[in-house]
């Protein structure tokens, strides 16, 4: 995280490459573009633009794709300038906890390749880096159709801390193999011998990035992403539009909230009564099984199998069983969020996963409760959304950091 | 994927005003400056500092105040120039629970008149603005020295949740009968008939604005200041210098995490099993009374001796199992939520100020072990928790120095009260 200096004088100098920025955002939105239509745009002058323009061409982030029309009082027709998507192109990894997602991006976020392979339960980071150089030399390196292409930046999406200085894992839940204050930046710039700078971040920090800018965040800047599923509990956090990663990368854990003192199963993290603990999906399942042993007018009584989305519609239909069971999560999350709101307050607060799956019975009481437990007497806007967002987002939130990072 | 706000190109224009900013805060910090000592400091040309100089000069922010030495090879004496800190006054309230606190600053937050009044609990709104009259009246416009002065703006600091753009105070949880959006700024605004702007705002943003630009949290850029006392637990957030108020200014309201759901006796807020019923200083009082007989050999034991916390502390310090176990429960409740605090927001400093903050080793260590054990235990992290004892005067000044920023525009703040 780049500090700027608050009390040294401020001089012009920064102001370039803020223009600059803002000019390569524009050719990534719009098709085609003239000097005279961004010097408009942005309310720069016409010298400005086509000085950074020059500065493009020459960098080959942008290409002449012809002359535009004149205007209608006649004249030079203006050059039309196009951004160069498919000069370049971005390695997304996403590692699960059984399987490893690839994708190829061009500069304009068309995939070129997918690919995936899967992984063993906590592998150890030496057999998962190996398999990641199998993908990308199945995929890149034995690619005759990718040979002149370059390669701009790989981002990999953990499950784990990552300090963003140094690329060091410090921690990840679901990796234990991997210890504490893990280099695996260097050990995945060593393994896979890419000829590009190798960038690593938490998942739930690309899948908010990601959304943020795809517009599933609408205009809202300051937002609290809850994701949960098979990996427990975690939340991503944007702060002004931007991302906050907190002072030490370790933001939005609200997993390992212990919020359950009664509880003595023992947690990943190494502690107990985490919030992720009462709200696992496996051990809901397991209840919903041993209740529907023993109740006769269920609707989950005869079900061979359960699942989360069975007990869902059982939920919906008016099942009390189905109900019961729900209300513990129920309740879980909703003192979870109540701490966010009451904390963060932010402008929205959205809840993806497997629980954000059309359960109206779960997001309604969801809703109610929290209105009970956060500052009852106060009049305030519901703030909680539910959306079904998966791992997409994850490798395309991973894309659209890369370019904006390292364009 | 498009732009969803219009952007602009960046000029060199603003620059101009952040340089400026910049200078009036180094002369509210030195006594006297010179053009090169300002250039020297922050590192900008002599040329630019003249230019600024020449304006704060024409509206009398700073005032010539002499000649200074030559440098070791002689030449021109260079001038010397000093914040004018008389030419407008600012002044602070702070209504606590049972007292309403006021103090006139000068622009350099010296303390030029101090008053207090006190009020009854949960008094209505009226009585208070009529107090604060009353404290205005006698020190201002019935008082010869400073009936004419200038008033750069007044600024006051509540026990409330407050909308910064409309100056309605949406909840005070103290003042029950204030109700639910009560428009305070406006009110005040009638009454007080003062020609300045008037500011309110939540008392913890003012303590939190004045911290950090006093210095004790300067150094750092991402902050949560924890005040516990006989208000119950809040905090104040700061970001990159700037407070953070949330997005329906109500950030920061932690004493209302429901983080004992067993228990039953009812909040302020109107919930129960608040963060702030499980640490009150009355609870812990009354735990210790309740189960001191069963404890002869406790310190406190002694019936001659009154209780206060500093008891308590020493008592602890001293190793009385019955005072520590005790104090255990306020530790267990704090360290929980102190964890929770770490673990979603992850703040470089995390500043504990208030009645608790009293120097007692067994409370401080007790805390820090225990967040340890709470916060992803097998991760190596630092101590990011410091307890600083503080009292109402920082409100009051970082209240001075919040309207001042305000005034000026020094503070970057998120939100604009209209």
């Amino acid at each position: 995280m780049s500090k700027e200096n608050p009390y040294l004088g401020r001089k012009p100098k920064n102001i370039r490459s803020k223009n600059r920025q803002l000019l390569i955002d524009l050719y990534r939105n719009n098709e085609f573009s003239t000097v005279t239509e961004i010097a408009k745009e942005v309310c720069l002058s016409r010298t400005t633009v086509l000085k950074i323009n020059q500065e493009l061409l020459a960098d080959d982030i942008i290409v002449i794709s012809g002359k535009g029309d004149s205007t209608i009082e006649g004249g030079k027709k203006p050059i039309v300038y196009q951004y160069n998507a498919s000069k370049s192109m971005i390695i997304t990894f996403y590692i699960q906890y059984n399987s490893i997602l690839f994708r190829l991006y061009d500069l304009l976020f068309n995939i070129i390749v997918e690919d995936s392979i899967p992984i063993k339960e906590n592998a150890r980071f030496q057999d998962i880096s190996r398999k990641m150089q199998t993908v990308v030399r199945r995929n890149i390196t034995n690619n005759p159709d990718l040979a002149d292409r370059h390669l701009l930046v790989c981002v990999v999406g953990v499950h784990g801390n990552i300090d963003l200085d140094t690329g060091v894992c410090l921690h990840a839940t679901h990796f234990a193999s991997w210890g504490i204050n893990n280099n695996i930046h260097q050990k995945l710039t060593n393994q896979l011998g890419l000829n590009c700078p190798i960038y690593l971040d938490n998942w739930i920090r690309l899948k908010t990035y990601g959304e943020k800018k795809l517009g599933f965040m609408g205009s809202h800047d300051s937002v609290v992403l809850i994701d949960a599923g098979w990996h427990g509990v975690v939340s991503g956090l944007l702060l002004n539009g931007e991302l906050y990663t907190g002072k030490h990368y370790l933001s939005g854990e609200i997993g390992h909230f212990r919020v359950n003192q009664a509880d003595t199963d023992p947690c990943f993290c190494g502690s107990y009564g985490c919030f992720e603990k009462q709200v696992q999906v496996d051990r809901l399942i397991e209840r919903a099984y041993e209740r529907a042993a023993v109740t006769s007018d269920s609707m989950l009584s005869n079900k061979k199998a359960i699942s989360l989305q069975k007990l869902f519609s059982a939920a919906d239909a008016g099942d009390s069983l189905a109900r019961e069971l729900l209300d513990d999560i129920i309740y879980w999350f909703s003192l979870i969020i109540s701490y966010l709101l009451l904390f963060f307050d932010p402008e929205v607060l959205i809840i993806e996963g497997e629980y954000a799956d059309g359960c109206k019975y779960l997001e309604s009481s969801i809703k109610k409760r929290l209105k009970e437990i956060t500052l009852p007497r106060l009049k305030r806007d519901m703030v909680l959304q539910f959306n079904s967002n998966g791992a997409d987002s994850v490798l395309k939130g991973a894309a659209l950091l890369a370019v904006d990072r390292y364009l | 994927m498009g732009i969803e706000q219009k952007q602009f190109g960046r000029r060199p224009r603003n620059i101009r005003s952040q340089n400026r900013k910049l200078i009036i805060d180094l002369y509210r910090q030195y006594d006297e400056l010179s053009v090169s000592d300002i250039s020297n400091k922050i590192k900008l040309s002599r040329t630019t500092v003249m230019n600024i100089n020449q304006e704060l000069l024409a509206e009398r922010i700073i005032i010539a105040s002499g000649k200074g030495e030559s440098t070791g090879e002689g030449g021109k004496k260079p001038r010397i120039y000093k914040f004018f800190a008389e030419k407008q006054y600012i002044i602070t309230f702070y209504i606590k629970h049972e007292v309403v606190l006021f103090v006139l600053y000068n622009l350099k937050y010296q303390s030029i008149i101090e008053d207090s009044l006190p009020i009854l609990k949960n008094s209505r709104l009226q009585d208070v603005i009529r107090k604060m009259q009353a404290i205005i009246r006698r020190n201002i416009f019935n008082n010869s020295d400073f009936a004419e002065v200038d008033l750069l703006a007044c600024i006051v600091g509540v026990h409330g949740n407050m909308d910064l753009n409309t100056g309605i105070c949406k909840q005070s949880t103290y003042f029950s009968s204030w109700g639910t959006d009560n428009n305070l700024f406006r009110k005040l605004t009638e009454k007080f008939k003062i020609d300045c702007p008037i500011y309110v705002d939540h008392w913890i943003r003012l303590r939190t604005y004045g911290e950090s630009r006093l210095g004790l949290v300067g150094l750092h850029d991402s902050i949560v200041l924890i005040d516990a006392g006989w208000h119950g637990v809040v905090s104040g957030i700061m970001l990159k210098g700037k407070l953070y108020t949330g997005k329906h200014f109500l950030s920061g309201e932690i004493g209302h995490f429901r983080i004992n759901p067993e228990d039953t006796e009812p909040c302020l807020c109107g919930s129960h099993g608040c963060f702030e019923q499980q640490v009150s200083l009355e609870r812990l009082f009354q735990n210790i009374l309740k189960n001191l007989v069963k404890f002869p050999e406790s310190i406190l034991a002694d019936k001659d001796i009154e209780l206060d916390l500093q008891r308590i502390f020493y008592a602890a310090d001293m190793g009385d199992k019955f005072v520590q176990c005790m104090l255990d429960d306020v530790i267990y409740w704090f360290s929980l939520m102190i964890s929770y605090l770490i673990l979603f927001f992850d703040p470089e400093i995390i500043y504990f100020e208030g009645d608790f903050t009293m120097k007692c080793k067994y409370f401080d260590t007790g805390l820090k072990k225990k967040i340890k054990e709470l916060a992803l235990p097998r991760l190596k992290r630092k101590n990011v928790l410091q307890l600083v004892p503080k009292g109402a005067d920082s409100v009051l000044i970082g209240a001075a120095i919040f309207a001042f920023d305000r005034y000026f525009q020094l503070d970057s703040g998120e939100t604009e009260l209209s």
